[in-house]
């Protein structure tokens, strides 16, 4: 899988280069965000906006990554399509995760 | 009806060429945007099972898609070889049993996997499961509706 790592004010931001997180790329997926997590990083905005479609795999690398920050960190979506927004509706995880609208709405939630 | 018939070898990376195709044929057959992704999702999640659940994972075997449309729905027919699906699954994907919707207290409780069938169930209109002979037979269908 493939990110671009951008590191704006506090927060690193991640956009994710590929357009499905579906199950073949979960496993992967899932494993490099738990990186950035033990690599130190605690304030993260995940940039989804490349991302055309994801799978119940896919967010469950996503709730996985949400749960290796724990509580003394934050992970935050931007960007979502209808698509990924209607999934994480249709699961109820848009109660779950933070989602907002562009990487600086989400950046500012760190100051 | 009109239709066709889509086929792929049991393989995760084979998903996406069939959730493509199956999105492109729901909106040429009547489905909005927003509609076509629920059922490319659907799909994604009964031929992903399939792979995994009723296949183990094992390459090399068939999971085929019949595919059938008119003015007023939208009809897939999935068949594979493998392992039936257990009556506990068979429950919660046609009944809808044991999916009943969860408050979550804290992030811990959230599960990670396992959305699948609740998935197929909320997104379809129709579904049948059976079990015939040595193959497994999914009937999800969805209807057309006029906006």
């Amino acid at each position: 899988m493939q990110f671009e790592e951008n590191t704006i004010k506090n927060a690193l931001v991640v956009k994710v280069l590929e357009n499905r997180i579906v199950a073949d790329v979960a496993p992967q997926f899932k494993e490099s965000l738990i990186a950035y997590v033990s690599n130190g990083n605690k304030n993260i905005v995940l940039d989804l906006s490349d991302v055309t479609f994801i799978d119940s795999s896919g967010l469950g690398a996503l709730i996985g990554s949400l749960k290796a920050v724990g509580k003394d960190g934050e992970l935050v979506l931007c960007g979502a399509r209808d698509a990924v927004v209607n999934m994480l509706k249709l699961t109820r995880m848009d109660k779950v995760f933070h989602i907002f609208t562009t990487r600086e709405e989400a950046v500012s939630t760190f100051s | 009806m009109k239709g066709l018939t889509l086929e792929i070898e049991s393989s995760l990376g084979n998903v996406s060429l069939l959730a493509v195709a199956i999105h492109a044929i729901c909106v040429h057959a009547g489905l909005g945007q927003d509609e076509a992704g629920q059922v490319e999702l659907s799909l994604v999640e009964a031929v992903t099972n399939s792979i995994q659940h009723a296949y183990h994972g094992e390459p090399n075997q068939r999971v085929i898609v019949i595919l059938a449309f008119d003015k007023g729905c939208l009809r897939f027919d999935l068949y594979d070889t493998g392992m039936p699906m257990e009556v506990e699954q068979v429950d919660r994907l046609v009944r809808g049993q044991g999916t009943a919707e969860s408050i979550y207290l804290d992030l811990a409780s959230i599960p990670e996997s396992g959305r699948g069938l609740e998935i197929i169930r909320k997104t379809m209109d129709e579904i049948v499961y059976r079990r015939e002979g040595d193959r497994n037979h999914l009937q999800l269908t969805r209807y057309i509706r006029a906006e």
